[in-house]
């Protein structure tokens, strides 16, 4: 069966009981299935292997959760996030990783082995929160440019110095432009890439180990 | 595997003269011979009309596979129309009874594997002569049923 963009076109709420629907139908593995779509999170719901593709190149293979956990480089990243996901330039010493003048941290558990160099880290805008929850926890003051409320969510654009970032937050929260915030990030769900844009470091066993959730 | 394509000409003949594809598409598609054309394509074409038997085609070339294994592979697939790169180097394995997913934005070429997929027999003779394909396509366009059989 070869599904192209099935539920593109439909409303919202239509999409999400087909969604299901379809997952059911599929669930007993009783169908050979090419479906094709723009949304990650159709990826990862029906789940399956997955090929991810740019401009008519592969840009990884294998199954959606594993893309998602570990994208190979940073267009990978980019393409199987929504919202996009965060990139930030940084640099990673003995001494921690910086991103910004005033933003620095130890490092995570799964960044340690890196060697010191200028890299990007990658953050997902669901990992980022209003509220530290432990030591690990990175405050980075910023700059509200822009605020969505998506139903139970919003979306925070927010900037501090020289880069961007999203964020999702859980609930409806009301932000003027230009407000000053305080974000919080836990460096053990940094993705690390290198100057050639591959996955150098992934949130993995060692930051499960530590409590990431 | 080699397979055939039976073009326009030979198709209304109901012969099995059909061409063969070149050797980069024919490497390209392994179609298990489990593949069978709807009752439906065979009515299409009754009284007077021969019966017209595309499948054997298929049948007659394809290299067995387990039905339990791949049902469509490619191997490093490029398309160029109109001197554009559409996709490139792409490899995919379809294996039996698997949700397989092609993700990604817009004009990623999710679709043009999706049409190789169907073997459309007018997106591969395009690609091949590196024709306007899409405008061949939507002219040409045909319902599942008959694009199988080509």
């Amino acid at each position: 069966m070869l599904l192209d963009e099935p539920l593109v076109n439909l409303d919202y709420k239509l999409r999400e009981e087909l969604r299901s629907e379809l997952r059911e139908i599929f669930r007993h593995g009783t169908t050979t299935v090419v479906y094709a779509t723009t949304e990650p999170q159709e990826a990862l719901l029906f789940g399956g292997n997955t090929l991810l593709l740019d401009a008519g190149r592969v840009l990884q293979s294998g199954p959606a959760l594993e893309i998602y956990h570990r994208p190979a480089t940073i267009r990978a990243s980019q393409v199987f996030s929504d919202p996009p996901i965060n990139l930030i330039n940084a640099v990673i010493g003995p001494q921690g990783c910086r991103l910004s003048p005033s933003v620095a941290f130890p490092l995570a558990p799964h960044m340690r082995a890196l060697p010191a160099a200028n890299y990007c880290v990658g953050v997902r805008a669901g990992h980022i929160g209003l509220v530290g929850h432990d030591e690990y926890g990175c405050l980075i003051p910023a700059k509200v440019e822009l605020a969505e409320i998506n139903g139970s969510e919003t979306y925070v654009h927010a900037g501090h110095g020289d880069f961007q970032m999203i964020a999702v937050l859980q609930g409806v929260h009301e932000f003027g432009l230009g407000d000053e915030i305080s974000l919080y990030l836990d460096p053990r769900r940094l993705f690390v890439f290198d100057g050639a844009g591959d996955l150098v470091a992934a949130p993995g066993d060692s930051a499960d180990r530590t409590g990431a959730h | 595997m080699q397979i055939v394509l039976c073009d326009e000409r030979t198709r209304k003949r109901g012969v099995g003269t059909g061409r063969v594809l070149p050797s980069h598409l024919s490497q390209a598609v392994a179609i298990s011979p489990s593949r069978r054309i709807r009752p439906s394509c065979k009515s299409r074409h009754s009284g007077n009309q021969r019966h017209i038997r595309p499948v054997s085609f298929i049948e007659r070339n394809a290299r067995p596979v387990s039905r339990e294994r791949l049902s469509i592979r490619f191997d490093g697939t490029s398309v160029v129309s109109m001197g554009r790169s559409i996709i490139s180097d792409v490899s995919l394995t379809v294996e039996r009874r698997v949700m397989n997913i092609l993700a990604g934005p817009t004009l990623a070429g999710k679709t043009t594997i999706i049409c190789s997929t169907a073997c459309r027999r007018s997106f591969l003779a395009a690609s091949n002569s590196g024709s306007r394909w899409p405008g061949l396509w939507s002219r040409k366009r045909r319902s599942c049923c008959s694009t199988s059989r080509w």
